[in-house]
């Protein structure tokens, strides 16, 4: 799922599961996969996808060697759904090299281009994401990534029209942000310029900033993610008159923080 | 503006009757009227435009001094008693020293009033014929309110009943109205308020109505229509026969009610004239007696009559004594000139056809009553803005030195110092506060057309704001303002202006807000400052926004000035965009409300927009496919529940796919006095800015984005408001589908606890503790059919019926639940085993119980409540069939003991009773007695002693047992089928020996009659039988 290849059989429940299944002691990969897709009930060719998901080769969350699964990771990690999305927002760079982080980078940076095309799974979006990709990409990596940017918080999934089957994305970075800020070592209350602010989440959010540290200029996502923190009292920005460290969020004229911005406070 | 003073004179001020208004009132807030029309016939080609000081010196004033008849015909409230009286005004300073000025004022606009100031005039009071003046004097008696509407009703009557003309009601048809008229149930009709006796009435009567000038006290076809229900009345009421024809023949008959009203008419005025106590030619007369005592004293007479519904009643004879020259025959007479006040509608229906070509001039008042330049609108408002802002005292005085525009006073300023003015003449401005020119365009345009006149604007724009000004200076505006949709927010290069307030305000503040911004200014919220530093937002100067106490917010900078600024006018700041300017030439061109360009989407999109502000305002929100507003509204809330479900990661958010899925209606929100289906969904969403502002993003999104994309101006925005909403309500709308009641949902516990007893009562399930059961089983099991033959009772027969019907569907249930899916699912099951362990573990501690309080509790999710109702009905029924599972088993039992004692009885006690029973049918066969010999029935029992035995003492077992569930499970695997295999062939060997005996009994019969070696073999044959009986009792034992 995190390498050359999306799988959408390795959705984040399934990853979930897995890693709940053995965080108190190793499975076999055998018994694991019984234990899932029962025999009795034809079994399912999934397992495998998950299982490599979850490995010390992508997600790093269990370990699979001589065909037995142990858990990889401190036994809170998988206390719930939230608390792996936390750590792997944290070590999100462990995926930095596969296709699903360099989709993601790419369908960041068409902002409000996105709106333009009736699914995720359209020709002409693929064709604009791989203008900003080296990896090849198609229909399936798609429909794979879809189900993991919505649980790490990317964005929302909306049905491309009435009655139609496709996804649509619509990018905003609010959920992912949040966790991101929690798992930082950002302080509750102390106001940070925001270049602190960016390198303190920089690790966690570079899948969404690409060529940012340069140009000095958030995409959407981020930026309306930060707009909805800010909206819902959950951080503080605030743009202060001739600051040289300054940043730009992607415009939108009607919020308070229409672009500029140079300072911000972690509220809650 | 001086509100302390304001506060004290705004009700003197603003009169809309301009004759109680003071002369010093009447001239500081007189705008002049610039376009009168003069033409020869009422319909005929202008001729000249004048202004009022024009019609003055040439007509008015009559320099030919010629006999002529002028009317001033306008709409209602278009300023025309205004023009009179300014004509009366002027008159009394310019007139020359022969001419007598007559001005009968409305007055309260009745015949009463009118007489009433005629009898105050010298002219009148000393006319000759003394007997007519005291008829006057009569005719303003008061008479109480009820008996002069009947006194009206019952003269008309008279006048029907005296009526000796036909031509438009036969006499029959007469004769059946009045009887009509004389019905009880009709006459209460006509007198209603506002039907035709009472219009009339408010003309004959003084003091009564308090805005009557549009009312034409005639009959109208409406008064007459009737419908079946009435006439069913007046049958039941068992009314007179003729007024019964007469209703019949009106229902549906709109040309009858309308030739009734015709001729009714034709009676109002000997019936106003009746009750006003006159004679027909009394008013004639004291009009001749006053032009002939003015011939006398060598002078001529200008009448001025505001208004010439105020001669209801004798209108006819005054047309008759004014229309006559002053020669020929007549000149006895004075030279009269006339000029007299109508509404267009008056002369067209009412004012007599044969009087028209005795009109000399017609001076027609446009409907543009401002003339030709947006100035004099603001001025009118200026002026009475200052008027009230100025002492009386003030005002007399400047009346006293002439009134002269260069003396015109001018308030100081108290309210409102750096507000925009209006220039009334050199070196004379007047201040606008609290209004703008925008806003007075705006509000202006906003009256209904009919009514964008003085007199409305004067009532519902200025009075309305200056008084809602006065009462809170800190809340205006607040006020609703009819038809603010026509002034929406502006929505410009991808930027919603009122979005970007609600930012910053909310509540009565945003509401206030909106309202200034909107009306008083731009409708948006650029900002620019000037180059003398004053800085703008939406057209406002910011500190119009101070004066006011509103919330400081940030405006978008424009970089360039607004259109008011930028025109080049030279304008004093203000709001009034170029446009508007540009279209205020002429208050027919004042800017009306902006229609889109035809863009059916942006049409559509501002229908929405519309839509949801009425909702706002109070309306109730209306979905309906059929209408285009309400089924925009309905699409668009589709449009949100399919967000809703979309947007929401059920499956992460810890419910089963299964579950969302078996809430089939997805109405997850409804909306606060929506019309139908309410208390349907799961969240009610309330009227207020952010459902607003999600609402109308909805309504962008099927109209500007097809139901299909966000790809479209502002969409970005709009998108970011909907995910910023839907962030807020996720938590509620996850808890809601969740739980219900209370509860938390436990339909898939329930498919559970079904499948189990299905396990059970199928005999699926081996064990014999609830302890013992496994998740595996919820899918290793097969589903399997009622069996053919089955030793249990009939009752739990019926339980595995009922299982049956709904085993498919419990499985697929459990297995969907518990199901881990991609997107919508699929056929392959990766099964959530930690939820199902959970859940299964719970039922198993719980031993399949739920409280019957919850189980009666209802599920609104009906595909939930199905599952839960299939479990409630099963497990209502297991004591009933563990009970006769139970006396089945003790009956059997009691069968058994009547051959054997089972008392601890095993396999080898069973091993030995076949074969004692293998020996009696082996010595029976011997002896030839004819039994049969069942190997099948013996072998049956011979090859299953252990299982048999061992079922005997689980019944045994079993029928002490009082849980119903322990119960089910001691009878699960059908252990009465094995005994009764073993009682079967204890029956038929009961009967056998029976049988045998019965045979030996006969045989020993036959021995006894034979010989002594008979009687040997006798003796050794009942040895044998004996030995048998002995052993065949040994068993019975």
């Amino acid at each position: 799922m995190f390498a050359d290849k999306m799988k959408h059989e390795a959705i984040p429940e399934r990853v979930f599961a897995l890693c709940e299944l053995v965080k108190n002691k190793p499975w076999n990969e055998s018994d694991a996969k019984e234990y899932f897709e029962p025999s009795a009930l034809k079994g399912s060719p999934y397992f495998p996808m998950v299982r490599d998901a979850a490995s010390q080769y992508q997600l790093g969350l269990v370990n699979v060697t001589d065909k037995k699964i142990e858990l990889a990771v401190d036994k809170s990690v998988v206390a719930s759904m939230e608390t792996m999305r936390k750590y792997i927002i944290k070590h999100i760079s462990v995926i930095k090299n596969g296709l699903f982080y360099e989709t993601s980078q790419a369908y960041f940076d068409l902002n409000e281009k996105v709106y333009e095309y009736g699914s995720v799974t359209e020709q002409d979006l693929m064709d604009a994401l791989q203008k900003n990709m080296s990896r090849k990409l198609d229909v399936d990596d798609m429909r794979a990534w879809r189900f993991w940017a919505a649980y790490l918080g990317f964005g929302h999934l909306a049905r491309s029209a009435t009655n139609q089957p496709q996804m649509n994305f619509l990018p905003n970075l609010y959920r992912y942000l949040q966790a991101a800020i929690e798992v930082s070592s950002l302080e509750r209350g102390k106001e940070y310029r925001f270049d602190d602010f960016i390198r303190a989440i920089q690790l966690s959010c570079d899948i969404a900033m690409k060529d940012a540290l340069t140009s000095r200029r958030l995409n959407m996502a981020m930026s309306y993610g930060l707009r909805m923190m800010h909206d819902n009292g959950e951080i503080e920005l605030r743009y202060q008159l001739d600051n040289k460290n300054l940043w730009y969020l992607y415009p939108a004229d009607l919020h308070a923080i229409r672009s500029e911005v140079s300072h911000i406070t972690i509220r809650r | 503006m001086d509100s302390q003073v304001a506060k004290k004179r705004i009700g003197d001020v603003i009169r809309v009757d301009t004759i109680t208004s003071s002369q010093a009132d009447f001239l500081a807030t007189h705008v002049q009227v610039k376009n009168i029309q003069l033409t020869k016939s009422y319909d005929g080609k202008v001729l000249k435009t004048l202004t009022e000081q024009e019609a003055f010196t040439k007509y008015v004033l009559n320099p030919k001094d010629e006999h002529q008849l002028i009317l001033v015909v306008g709409l209602s409230g278009t300023g025309k008693s205004h023009l009179i009286r300014w004509f009366s005004t002027k008159l009394e300073r310019d007139h020359s020293e022969n001419e007598v000025v007559l001005f009968i004022r409305r007055s309260d606009n009745s015949l009463k009033g009118t007489i009433k100031q005629l009898l105050a005039l010298d002219e009148v009071a000393h006319i000759p014929n003394k007997e007519v003046y005291e008829r006057l004097i009569r005719a303003t008696t008061v008479i109480d309110d009820k008996k002069l509407k009947d006194l009206i009703y019952q003269n008309f009557i008279v006048e029907i009943n005296n009526d000796e003309n036909d031509e438009i009601l036969t006499r029959h048809k007469k004769r059946r109205l009045i009887a009509l008229l004389q019905n009880e149930s009709f006459q209460n009709r006509l007198l209603e308020d506002d039907k035709a006796i009472d219009r009339i009435y408010q003309k004959v009567a003084q003091g009564k109505g308090i805005d009557n000038r549009d009312v034409i006290a005639l009959f109208d076809a409406a008064d007459f229509y009737v419908d079946a229900e009435f006439c069913e009345d007046l049958i039941r009421d068992e009314a007179d026969k003729n007024a019964r024809t007469m209703a019949t023949s009106l229902v549906g008959d709109a040309e009858l009610a309308n030739q009734i009203a015709s001729y009714m008419n034709t009676l109002v005025n000997n019936v106003i004239q009746t009750c006003a106590g006159l004679e027909p030619g009394d008013f004639e007369e004291v009009f001749k007696e006053i032009r002939k005592e003015l011939k006398r004293q060598g002078k001529s007479l200008t009448l001025l009559i505001e208004d010439i519904t105020a001669f209801t009643g004798v209108n006819v004879a005054l047309l008759n004594v004014i229309s006559l020259p002053n020669t020929g025959m007549y000149d006895d007479l004075c030279r009269i000139s006339s000029i007299i006040g109508t509404t267009t509608a008056y002369f067209e229906d009412v004012f007599p056809a044969n009087y028209r070509d005795r009109v000399t001039n017609y001076m027609r008042i446009s409907d543009e009553a401002f003339g030709a330049d947006n100035n004099s609108l603001y001025e009118f408002v200026g002026k009475y803005l200052n008027a009230m802002s100025l002492s009386t005292a003030a005002l007399d005085e400047w009346l006293e030195y002439g009134s002269q525009i260069d003396q015109f006073p001018v308030h100081t300023d108290k309210e409102g110092k750096e507000w925009e003015r209006v220039s009334i003449a050199k070196d004379k401005s007047l201040n606008l506060f609290p209004f703008t020119r925008t806003s007075i365009i705006k509000l202006f345009s906003l009256l209904p057309e009919h009514q964008q006149t003085p007199r409305y604007l004067l009532r519902d724009v200025v009075e309305r704001v200056v008084r809602n000004y006065l009462s809170a200076p800190n809340k205006f505006p607040c006020l609703s303002i009819d038809r603010l949709e026509n002034y929406p927010w502006e929505m410009k290069n991808q930027i919603d202006h009122r979005a970007r307030l609600m930012q910053f305000v909310s509540g009565s503040e945003f509401d206030r807000m909106d309202l200034f911004i909107r009306i008083w200014g731009d409708a948006n919220l650029l900002s620019y400052t000037s180059e003398d530093g004053k800085k703008y937002i939406g057209g406002i100067p910011e500190t119009a926004y101070k004066e006011f106490g509103m919330t400081r917010i940030d405006g978008l900078e424009s970089g360039k000035a607004p259109a008011q600024l930028s025109d080049g006018s030279g304008a004093l700041p203000g709001g009034l965009s170029s446009s508007q300017r540009g279209a205020a030439s002429g208050s027919a061109d004042f800017e009306k409300p902006k229609k889109s360009e035809v863009n059916p989407e942006q049409v559509a999109f501002q229908l929405g927009i519309q839509t949801i502000y009425k909702w706002i305002q109070g309306g109730s929100l209306n979905f309906d496919s059929t209408k285009k507003d309400a089924k925009m509204m309905q699409q668009a809330r589709d449009e949100m529940n399919r967000y809703i479900y979309n947007a929401i990661n059920w499956q992460i958010e810890g419910v089963s796919v299964d579950n969302i899925s078996k809430f089939t209606s997805r109405d997850f929100v409804e909306f606060e006095r929506q019309s139908k289906k309410v208390g349907k969904s799961l969240l009610t969403l309330p009227a207020n800015q952010e459902t607003q502002s999600v609402l109308e993003a909805f309504v962008a999104f099927v109209t500007l984005g097809d139901g299909k994309t966000w790809n479209f101006e502002g969409g970005a925005w709009r998108q970011y408001q909907v995910q910023l909403w839907f962030e807020r309500i996720k938590p509620q709308i996850i808890e809601k589908v969740k739980t219900f009641n209370g509860l938390n949902v436990d339909y898939q516990v329930c498919a559970i606890s079904a499948e189990m007893i299905r396990e059970i009562v199928f005999g699926q399930y081996k064990g014999t503790t609830i302890e013992g059961m496994s998740e595996p089983l919820l899918w290793e099991t097969t589903l399997k059919g009622v069996p053919l033959s089955t030793a249990h009772s009939k009752e739990w027969v019926s339980l595995m019926s009922s299982l049956r019907e709904n085993d498919r569907r419990i499985k697929d249930t459990i297995l969907d639940y518990y199901n881990i899916v991609q997107g919508t699912g699929g056929r392959n099951k990766f099964l959530n085993r930690a939820a199902l362990s959970a859940d299964f573990r719970k039922i198993r501690k719980r031993r399949l119980h739920i409280d019957e309080s919850i189980l009666f509790e209802r599920d609104p999710f009906k595909p939930r409540q199905d599952i839960r109702a299939v479990f409630r009905d099963l497990y209502g029924k297991l004591g009933r069939v563990s009970e006769a599972e139970k006396t089945l088993a003790i009956s059997k039992l009691a069968e058994l003991g009547k051959f054997i004692d089972c008392e601890e009885i095993d396999e080898d006690d069973l091993m030995e009773l076949v074969d004692e029973i293998t020996s009696f049918y082996d010595t029976a066969n011997k002896s030839q007695v004819n039994v049969k010999y069942d190997i099948a029935m013996i072998d049956a029992v011979k090859k299953d002693v252990v299982p048999i035995a061992n079922a005997i003492s689980n019944v045994q077992k079993a029928v002490l047992l009082e849980d119903a569930l322990d119960i089910l499970m001691a009878f699960s695997q059908d252990p009465l089928a094995r005994v009764a295999r073993l009682l079967e062939l204890l029956t038929k060997v009961s009967n056998d020996i029976a049988y045998v005996a019965r045979d030996v009994e006969k045989r020993r019969g036959n021995l006894a009659q034979n010989t002594s070696i008979g009687e040997s073999r006798y003796f050794q044959q009942n040895a044998i039988i004996s030995s048998d009986y002995e052993i065949v009792n040994g068993w019975e034992a």
